[in-house]
């Protein structure tokens, strides 16, 4: 029976409704106040912009709740706190942080994604939710066999099979380049699914360690291979490396890459060569809705009056400043959100409760979609929404080549 | 009316057409979903001639009553099929949420807004998603995309 709108809210106010009453019967005393310990486990040593992003849109997100007054219910009012965890992109620490919040009590965890195999495990234990903000790979996510992972980002699926729909149908042959990162890995996984019906569009499938200086013979290898595309899954620096060595050596190969490629980095490592970031072309969710854009510009203007503009230490050719618009920030501000809803329907934060209301709420998110999970959904972005932006003069604008991209606005990047 | 009330009668009239010329030239330009209520949708022309060869669906896949496949092509691994359903896009939105019912399909995700709406569904291995838009007055434009899972 497929999932439907209507009953699961009426389902979800009922619920509320009953724990409301539960907790109004239990003797707490009206007026009393309590904080929610949120966990931010992301990579601020290794990915400072990841990270930034991360922990600025829970920041964001916990303020506004908190200067309500918190989550009310029942008269008692739930204040959320935040505690930043560095996991330098590294397992092992992202693992040791899982436990240490579990270890706090946090009432959840916001995520970047490394790690997740093992300390999901973790925090199902302690059934603390975990909620995927950056990484999209497709094993991370199990509404089965891990009900506590929730994610509000681009799924490595609907991006590798957005541009298998993308590029297969120009005739490219592609060639895959991935690193040993954990996003890199999960990209080879991906690519390999949504490529792997189509061998005749790949050129090339070639690892490269996340930590090379110079990739110049994987590029070579590529291009050898016949590739007329490139595909550059990994970290932010093996994007630049690659751009920078297919450049180097003359090749105007066309270059595409996952989120990862909008890094304020890939723009800075090539600043000495601009003309090199022209075409590079990144896939990434949606910023605005069908609504249009007024949503996300006021989520902007919020975002950007509280921290200030990200800038990405670029200019364009006219001496503009570039700044970047807080796509990766939206995530982990709708994920808050979304908590808090679940926290009101739950009627508390009893772990149990909570990640059964975590499976009925909805919330209106900062783009203006919908934002929230269900019994048969865990992923807060759809496949559907992933567009393609192509970069001219440090900035970049949606391709016009493709059917969705073509209907969304250029947002404004210049200070 | 003397001659000042009618100029500026005019004048305000022209004000009122610029506003709503520089209303219409925003929504355009703004794009990405600026709507239109359903008011405003033209009477249908001739519908567009249907697939001699209806298209291949998945095993279970609805196939609603009141569908005309118009187009239907390979985008790399996925299957991206076009039509459009005889009503409007209410009554498109419900057939399909009702169609997915005991297919193997879940509906993981729906949205219905004032010109479209989508239908995000998982199942059999596959997903996707069926997108409606309203093209004209009991006249709604499908497009379906069908993907491995």
């Amino acid at each position: 029976m497929p999932f439907r709108k209507r009953p699961r809210l009426l389902h979800s106010g009922t619920a509320a409704v009953l724990a409301t009453l539960a907790a109004a019967c239990s003797g707490r005393p009206a007026g009393d106040a309590a904080d929610l310990l949120i966990v931010v486990n992301a990579p601020f040593s290794k990915s400072p912009y990841i990270g930034r992003t991360i922990s600025q849109g829970v920041r964001l997100a916990v303020d506004e709740i908190n200067s309500r007054g918190g989550v009310q219910v029942a008269g008692r009012a739930y204040r959320f706190r935040v505690q930043m965890l560095d996991n330098a992109l590294s397992p092992q620490k992202a693992l040791q942080n899982v436990r240490t919040a579990v270890a706090r009590g946090a009432v959840a965890i916001v995520d970047e994604g490394t790690g997740i195999e093992a300390s999901w495990r973790v925090a199902h234990e302690a059934r603390t939710p975990i909620g995927i903000v950056f990484q999209g790979g497709i094993g991370l996510v199990e509404l089965r066999s891990r009900p506590n992972v929730f994610r509000i980002a681009p799924t490595d699926h609907g991006i590798a099979f957005r541009y298998a729909e993308y590029l297969i149908p120009k005739g490219l042959k592609v060639g895959f380049i991935h690193d040993d990162s954990d996003y890199g890995q999960q990209g080879a996984i991906a690519f390999r699914e949504a490529f792997g019906r189509n061998p005749e569009a790949v050129a090339a499938d070639i690892g490269v360690p996340a930590d090379l200086g110079d990739p110049s013979p994987q590029v070579l290898e590529a291009r050898r291979a016949g590739s007329t595309a490139l595909l550059v899954w990994g970290t932010s620096s093996t994007i630049a490396n690659v751009l920078r060595a297919a450049r180097n050596s003359g090749w105007d190969v066309p270059v595409y890459t996952p989120p990862s490629g909008q890094d304020p980095l890939v723009r800075q490592q090539l600043s000495d060569h601009p003309e090199w970031i022209d075409g590079l072309t990144f896939a990434s969710g949606r910023m605005t809705a069908e609504r249009g854009p007024q949503p996300f510009l006021d989520f902007r203007a919020k975002y950007e009056e509280a921290f200030g503009v990200d800038r990405v230490g670029v200019e364009t050719s006219s001496g503009e400043d570039v700044i970047q618009p807080p796509e990766y920030a939206m995530y982990p501000y709708d994920f808050v959100n979304v908590l808090a809803a679940a926290v009101r329907a739950a009627a508390g934060p009893d772990p149990v409760r909570l990640l059964d209301a975590l499976n009925q709420v909805d919330v209106q998110g900062a783009n203006g979609d919908e934002r929230g999970f269900n019994e048969k959904n865990h992923e807060g972005v759809v496949d559907d929404d992933v567009y393609f932006a192509l970069f001219d003069d440090m900035t970049f604008r949606p391709v016009r080549d493709d059917p969705l991209s073509s209907t969304l606005p250029v947002i404004e990047q210049t200070a | 009316m003397n001659v000042a009330t009618n100029h500026s009668a005019r004048r305000r009239t022209r004000l009122r057409v610029l506003g709503a010329l520089l209303g219409t030239l925003l929504l355009t330009a703004c794009g990405g979903g600026a709507t239109t209520p359903i008011a405003e949708l033209t009477p249908c022309g001739p519908p567009e001639r249907g697939l001699t060869d209806a298209p291949k669906l998945p095993a279970g896949f609805p196939n609603p009553r009141g569908v005309t496949y118009t187009e239907a092509e390979k985008a790399g691994p996925s299957d991206i099929i076009q039509g459009y359903f005889d009503g409007d896009l209410p009554a498109g939105f419900q057939t399909y949420r009702s169609a997915f019912q005991g297919s193997g399909y879940d509906v993981i995700k729906d949205e219905q807004e004032a010109r479209d709406a989508e239908v995000f569904f998982a199942g059999r291995g596959r997903s996707g998603q069926v997108r409606l838009d309203a093209e004209c007055q009991g006249r709604t434009n499908v497009t379906i995309t069908i993907r491995p899972s």
